[in-house]
């Protein structure tokens, strides 16, 4: 426990840690106010000004039909018969509504665990990550962590007490930071009378859980790969390679049924206790199927397994590593 | 005999280069510090101290041979004597963004130190002003003398210094080298890895000469000096001379007057030498011996008698 104390004050006082905690608050926040400006209500003006606008649209095509009417040679139209039928049915743009004109859509609750509630944890997700990262990799540029084994050479002791620190500022911070994010739209959506069952709110609430843990590990596995590469930068480049490159290589190699397999996708089976994914395998040619035949639904049960296999073997990997290996 | 603080037996390190090659560090090393004084760990760079102390402190793993410090195995038993050691290893290294007092502090509550523990540490080494500055603006003294606190945080009964005076100013020099008497002579063990000299003539009471990874000679200093002489040879065909003693098995020097001929062997012996390969002396006086001279003869005589391995360290 002294040990991991230590490590917490470390993680404190480093400055990176602190801006990207900052980070873990304030682009939260950002995407939080530019849902809520997104999804405000329709004021009286807009209204009024959408109803301007049709009421404008309805007048210029008045004018072109009263024209076309006039002159039908010229608009293409029949000359003879119902002329001013043709023109309507022509240039008529029917039962033109002023809510056309307002885009904007209202606060759906329910749609954002999925939306920004996904994209919220994938962003604490990526800063804790390299909170984890950075933390061990300051450690190994500076050698400071040859002179922390002067002072306790057990070096299991020292890897779990750091990867506790990184553990647990990863799990309160997500916490902390999604409770916040999810009580700040609930007020709003009180504010706005905008409904949502008590289902909807044990979803994301059990969604927000799960999403703590996968950060979780994402910031623990971060310092893991860091302590076993011994750098912050041969880190965050197998860190892209493998959230970019990689996935994008290994459905063009292996195809589309490499979904399965994907980390997006067991990630997105664990926050959302399940997860449908494409799978051209999967009954597509199955014609009575219909159109969500190819889909094939990934459980909380195996996203789980998935995530726990990677993280103990990077663990694992950088324990040995960390253990067997001479500290410069 | 009194209580060795360390001991080592056959001690080896060997790397694998990236290109396949095998380099030898540390070749069956054996290696024995009393307990009390101040015990110097002397040898070229690349001779294979800095590997040696870290294969003792756990940073590094030997390769084979035996580790013992108190009397105790180690790596094994390293947690249990590690709170008695205090140990500098090749340049300080602290966090460079934090203060020089918040790196003591996070080193003394490892250990369960007070925080107090650091203001004596720091005031001991006359730190106690800059202490809130961080650490990458302090001067390489500075940084040398954060590092000897870190160590004293633990009231070490071994102190292990590698080249604890490099970068430092004259005064600076001084000032550890009077540090490190006055633990020995408070009986802390102190062994001073050093190319220098004269830094070790100066501090320690016996030493430990070692170069490509081997022992040349242990002993009280006094004892070493005393196992060889420099003559100073005069003669009329320097360059005939200097070929015939080599021969000999003498390690022979170039200077303006003549020639300086390090040996543990008699005058009549270089007489000898000399005279039957048609050579006549014209002086011969002993010159005063010093550590250097022991040093340079015995790790000549090291690369000579282990031309091999040069190529294998390199």
């Amino acid at each position: 426990m002294r040990l991991v104390g230590v490590e917490l004050t470390r993680l404190r006082w480093r400055r990176a840690v602190t801006i990207l905690l900052a980070g873990c608050v304030l682009v939260p926040a950002l995407v939080w106010y530019s849902l809520v400006w997104d999804t405000r209500p329709v004021t009286a003006e807009e209204i009024r000004q959408a109803k301007e606008v049709v009421a404008q649209n309805r007048q210029d095509n008045q004018q072109m039909i009263d024209e076309c009417v006039a002159r039908p040679e010229e608009y293409g139209v029949p000359t003879t018969g119902d002329v001013e039928g043709a023109c309507e049915q022509t240039f008529g743009f029917g039962d033109e509504q002023y809510e056309w004109y307002l885009t904007r859509q209202p606060l759906d609750v329910g749609d954002q665990r999925k939306g920004s509630g996904l994209g919220v944890i994938t962003i604490l997700a990526a800063f804790l990550m390299l909170v984890g990262t950075t933390f061990a990799g300051h450690d190994w540029n500076s050698g400071s962590l040859s002179n922390q084994l002067l002072f306790e050479p057990r070096r299991l002791r020292v890897w779990g007490a750091k990867a506790v620190a990184v553990g647990a500022v990863s799990l309160v911070v997500s916490l902390v930071v999604l409770t916040a994010w999810w009580a700040a739209l609930w007020l709003v959506a009180e504010q706005r009378d905008v409904q949502a069952s008590a289902h909807t709110w044990e979803l994301i609430r059990n969604s927000a859980l799960r999403g703590s843990l996968v950060v979780t590990l994402a910031a623990v596995a971060g310092y893991a790969l860091t302590m076993f590469f011994r750098s912050t930068v041969a880190t965050l480049g197998v860190m892209f390679a493998v959230a970019v490159v990689g996935q994008i290589a290994a459905v063009a190699v292996f195809g589309e049924g490499v979904i399965r397999w994907l980390i997006p996708t067991n990630v997105a089976a664990v926050v959302f206790n399940g997860f449908d994914y494409y799978s051209p395998d999967h009954f597509c040619t199955n014609a009575d199927i219909g159109p969500n035949g190819c889909m094939e639904h990934l459980g909380l049960g195996a996203g789980t397994t998935y995530l726990a296999v990677l993280v103990a073997l990077v663990v694992g990997l950088s324990v040995w590593s960390f253990r067997r290996r001479d500290v410069p | 005999m009194s209580e060795l603080v360390i001991e080592t037996r056959g001690l080896n390190k060997t790397f694998h280069t990236r290109s396949g090659a095998v380099r030898v560090a540390v070749r069956d090393l054996d290696l024995a510090v009393p307990a009390g004084g101040v015990h110097g760990f002397l040898g070229p760079n690349g001779s294979g101290k800095t590997t040696t102390i870290r294969m003792l402190l756990g940073l590094s793993r030997p390769t084979g041979g035996s580790m013992r410090l108190f009397g105790q195995d180690v790596p094994q038993r390293l947690p249990e004597v590690m709170p008695w050691i205090g140990a500098v290893v090749e340049s300080p290294k602290f966090s460079p963004n934090f203060t020089g007092r918040q790196n003591l502090l996070l080193l003394a509550r490892a250990i369960g130190e007070q925080d107090s523990r650091v203001d004596e540490a720091l005031a001991l080494v006359s730190l106690t002003g800059r202490d809130r500055d961080r650490y990458r603006a302090y001067s390489l003294g500075m940084k040398q003398r954060l590092a000897i606190a870190a160590t004293l945080l633990k009231q070490p009964r071994l102190l292990i210094l590698d080249e604890p005076t490099n970068g430092l100013d004259p005064a600076g020099i001084r000032e550890i080298r009077e540090t490190i008497r006055n633990l020995g002579e408070r009986g802390v063990t102190v062994l001073l890895s050093s190319h220098i000299l004269a830094e070790v003539q100066q501090v320690c009471d016996s030493a430990t000469i070692i170069g490509h990874g081997r022992m040349l000679a242990s002993g009280r200093v006094d004892d070493l000096i005393g196992t060889s002489t420099t003559y100073r040879v005069g003669v009329p065909d320097p360059d005939t001379a200097a070929r015939l003693l080599v021969g000999g098995g003498h390690t022979v020097r170039a200077e303006e007057r003549g020639l300086l001929v390090d040996t543990q062997a008699s005058p009549g012996e270089i007489t000898r030498t000399l005279a039957d390969g048609g050579v006549y002396l014209t002086e011969l006086s002993p010159v005063r011996a010093d550590l250097e001279s022991v040093f340079l003869q015995l790790t000549e005589q090291a690369t000579l008698g282990h031309g091999t391995d040069e190529g294998a360290l390199r």
